[in-house]
């Protein structure tokens, strides 16, 4: 019987689900440098290349907090189970928000500036702070 | 972990991100140009310098990068830059020069190029010492680069009076580049802060009587945005704010703390051009002497004639009606021009009616095909007309109204009404003066009309007749020669400068050669590698080489008179022995036998009128 809790797996899954994604979405970024794709490359995409290498970066990172969000539950270091829940949650939602926002950020430029998809980020910010801080906090009284 | 760290960690975390908001909010106060700096070493020479709310192109690039990216790619980007091995064209390795006695010793020491001339400072007895002056300064990139070096007064700076031509990959007097007598003095000490710097650069300050000589200061080197956008500095700091910058991306409204030229109505839009491309003069003597101190009070978006008035007549820059036959000063004839003139303002022609200052992404075109002209697509045809002049997109209308074939170049609107009238560089340029073609310009202003700058080879009482058979235009008197021989040839023997370096550009301009045959050219361009202007000679020498037999005709344009002579005789015989298919029409100064008609040609090529030129920048 797994007795493995239901949020580690899921984070275990989301993280390396994530992580092929991400990793995907690296490798089709370095395919658009390789065919030197104007839409990604040109001086005048330079936001659009910046957003979507920050998406990539980001997912990818992310990805793995995922994982060692999971490895920490793993080796009973979160601490109570309610703050626990909330990080979780907490990084899940940022884990989505952050890299899509840049993502969205980078589908229409206007010059200098992402489309309004990237005020995503700034939220995913709060989540994701929030949610390490949480995580630092139960692993410390833990 | 024990609490206090716990919170100490917290603490810290959420320190940094108020940081952050907090320096972006300062640094939003912050005037931008103060992160500007000149070089420290440059004492000697004109510097940028930031301020007057200026912020250079730097500051534009963040937010505008396709366009910082397509003006990069312009010849107004590169029209003044420092001098370092990455900007100079030209070739400094141990080169040895001498036109009209004045020799050049051209040197590249490491990362600087040198130059050993005569001290042009020294006015006392004897010969005037020799001297090394390190180059400091190029003006231009596309057809030219030219070169200035410190005087050593100030900031003062003097012109190299020899200039790199960049398709032939060689050194040239700079009597050459422009339409000027060999013996004219161009004037090269301090030309560059006394009147080059006031259109190839931005934000000029002349600062011409400083204590210690010319101090001249600009905000920018080259054609940068602030000369076409107005200075940027309210721009910058009010886009900081991003939801400001949020509200104009989804408006469509402009935005009011910066000039966009294609915004403005069309006549104040042109004049965002006209500040250099135009003669102008500034209007009263306190705006002279402002200027001598602080330059142009004019900003992109301001009304030009507030400051300065627009000149129709002077020197030998205009054909004595008043049109330009300088290249460059297009927007002193547009003011001549009924489109812009007399048009109402929402159908009122701009310059950006057919130029497109930043290259458009659709555009197909390679970027050096773009920037060569900077057309938008299509504008080098028809359509640049047929956008107002609707009617004539219609194939037989147009047939109608020219008596030439659609798809031939008598049917092209700008062949007809902006003719090739204007010289620069070693070239002719449109005049940008749209006008009616007559024969009566040429006979009373000596201007070549667009019929015979195509028909080459026939008379202007032939022209006249078309015209008047055609659309009505009154036949005016011709004399005896202008009724007997070709316009063409009259325009090479006996015509000015002007007409002579248009007459030899024509001969080596595929229309006119397919309209006019070539045969008959020869003996001209022959006669025409022996004229007293290195323009002429160079040009003459050039469309000699597009025609049969002459493709791997050498000679050299700055050859001494002897060899000139030689080359002319060279050419003749070379052509007496062809054989040619050609018409010999006595208006081409052939016999039947196709013999040259020594005698006109020589009284022709002795009624030359050797009026001084001045074509120059």
């Amino acid at each position: 019987m797994d007795t493995t809790p239901a949020y580690v797996r899921r984070h275990l899954a989301v993280g390396w689900w994530s992580l092929l994604l991400f990793l995907s979405l690296g490798a089709s970024l370095e395919v658009m440098h390789g065919f030197k794709l104007g839409f990604y490359l040109s001086v005048a995409n330079d936001t659009r290349r910046l957003m979507w290498t920050l998406a990539h970066a980001h997912g990818t990172l992310l990805s793995i907090v995922h994982i060692a969000f999971a490895a920490t539950v793993g080796l009973g270091g979160a601490g109570d189970p309610a703050w626990r829940r909330a990080a979780s949650k907490l990084l899940i939602a940022a884990g989505i928000l952050l890299p899509l926002g840049f993502f969205l950020g980078g589908l229409v430029v206007w010059g200098g500036d992402p489309w309004i998809g990237v005020l995503l980020v700034p939220l995913a910010a709060v989540l994701l702070f929030l949610g390490v801080l949480l995580t630092a906090g139960n692993v410390a009284r833990s | 972990m024990t609490t206090t760290g716990r919170s100490l960690l917290a603490a810290g975390s959420g320190l940094t991100v108020v940081l952050a908001l907090v320096l972006a909010c300062a640094d939003g106060r912050r005037a931008w140009n103060v992160a500007v700096t000149a070089p420290p070493a440059a004492t000697d020479r004109p510097i940028e310098r930031a301020g007057r709310n200026y912020v250079r192109s730097d500051a534009c690039r963040a937010c505008h990068p396709r366009e910082y990216d397509t003006w990069s790619d312009t010849f107004h980007r590169t029209m003044t830059q420092e001098v370092t091995p990455e900007t100079v064209l030209a070739d400094f390795d141990d080169v040895e020069l001498e036109f009209y006695g004045r020799r050049f010793v051209l040197e590249r020491r490491g990362d600087e190029f040198w130059v050993e001339v005569e001290d042009i400072t020294y006015d006392g007895p004897g010969v005037r010492p020799r001297v090394w002056r390190q180059i400091v300064l190029a003006t231009g990139s596309h057809h030219f680069q030219s070169f200035w070096y410190p005087e050593g007064e100030g900031r003062k700076l003097d012109f190299l009076g020899v200039c790199w031509r960049v398709d032939e990959a060689r050194w040239m007097p700079v009597h050459a580049a422009f339409l000027i007598p060999p013996d004219y003095d161009l004037g090269y000490r301090g030309r560059w802060n006394t009147g080059c710097h006031v259109c190839h650069t931005v934000g000029g300050e002349p600062r011409l009587d400083g204590p210690n000589g010319m101090d001249t200061h600009v905000s920018e080197f080259g054609i940068a945005c602030e000369a076409c956008h107005g200075r940027g500095e309210e721009h910058v700091l009010a886009n900081r704010n991003p939801l400001r910058r949020y509200g104009l991306h989804e408006g469509n409204e402009p935005d009011p703390t910066i000039v966009d030229p294609r915004d403005l109505p069309a006549d104040r839009g042109s004049q965002v051009c006209g500040q250099c491309h135009a003669f102008t003069n500034l209007k009263t003597e306190e705006l002279k002497q402002e200027w001598r101190e602080s330059g142009f009070t004019y900003d992109a978006g301001d009304d030009l004639t507030e400051s300065r008035a627009f000149l129709f007549e002077g020197d030998s820059f205009f054909w004595k009606d008043g049109m330009v036959r300088l290249a460059g000063r297009e927007f002193t004839q547009f003011l001549r021009t009924p489109c812009f003139v007399d048009a109402p303002p929402e159908e009122q022609m701009s310059c950006f009616s057919c130029h497109r200052m930043h290259q458009d992404p659709a555009d197909p075109r390679p970027m050096e095909v773009w920037r060569a002209d900077m057309l938008e697509v299509g504008m080098d045809t028809n359509r640049g007309c047929t956008q107002c002049h609707a009617e004539y997109a219609d194939t037989k209308a147009l047939e109608e109204h020219t008596h030439h074939a659609s798809d031939s170049t008598g049917s092209s609107c700008y062949n007809c009404h902006m003719p090739y009238t204007s010289w620069s560089l070693l070239g002719a340029c449109r005049s940008h003066q749209v006008d009616e073609p007559g024969v009566q310009a040429t006979v009373q202003a000596g201007r070549p009309n667009a019929c015979n700058l195509c028909h080459l080879d026939r008379t202007l009482a032939w022209s006249s007749k078309h015209l008047k058979d055609w659309w009505g235009v009154p036949r005016p008197k011709l004399d005896d020669d202008q009724r007997d021989f070709a316009a063409g040839v009259l325009w090479a023997l006996e015509g000015d400068a002007a007409q002579r370096a248009l007459a030899a550009w024509h001969m080596g301009w595929e229309p006119a050669r397919e309209a006019s045959g070539t045969d008959w050219m020869v003996p001209l361009l022959a006669q025409l590698l022996e004229d007293p202007y290195e323009a002429v000679r160079f040009t003459a020498g050039r469309s000699l080489r597009g025609l049969p037999g002459f493709a791997d005709f050498e000679h050299d344009f700055l050859a001494d008179e002897s060899r000139r002579a030689a080359a002319n005789a060279a050419v003749r015989s070379a052509w007496e022995a062809q054989e040619r298919s050609g018409e010999k029409r006595a208006e081409l100064l052939l016999t039947s036998e196709g013999e040259l008609q020594r005698e006109t040609f020589q009284r022709l090529l002795l009624e030359r009128d050797d009026t001084p030129v001045i074509l120059s920048e």
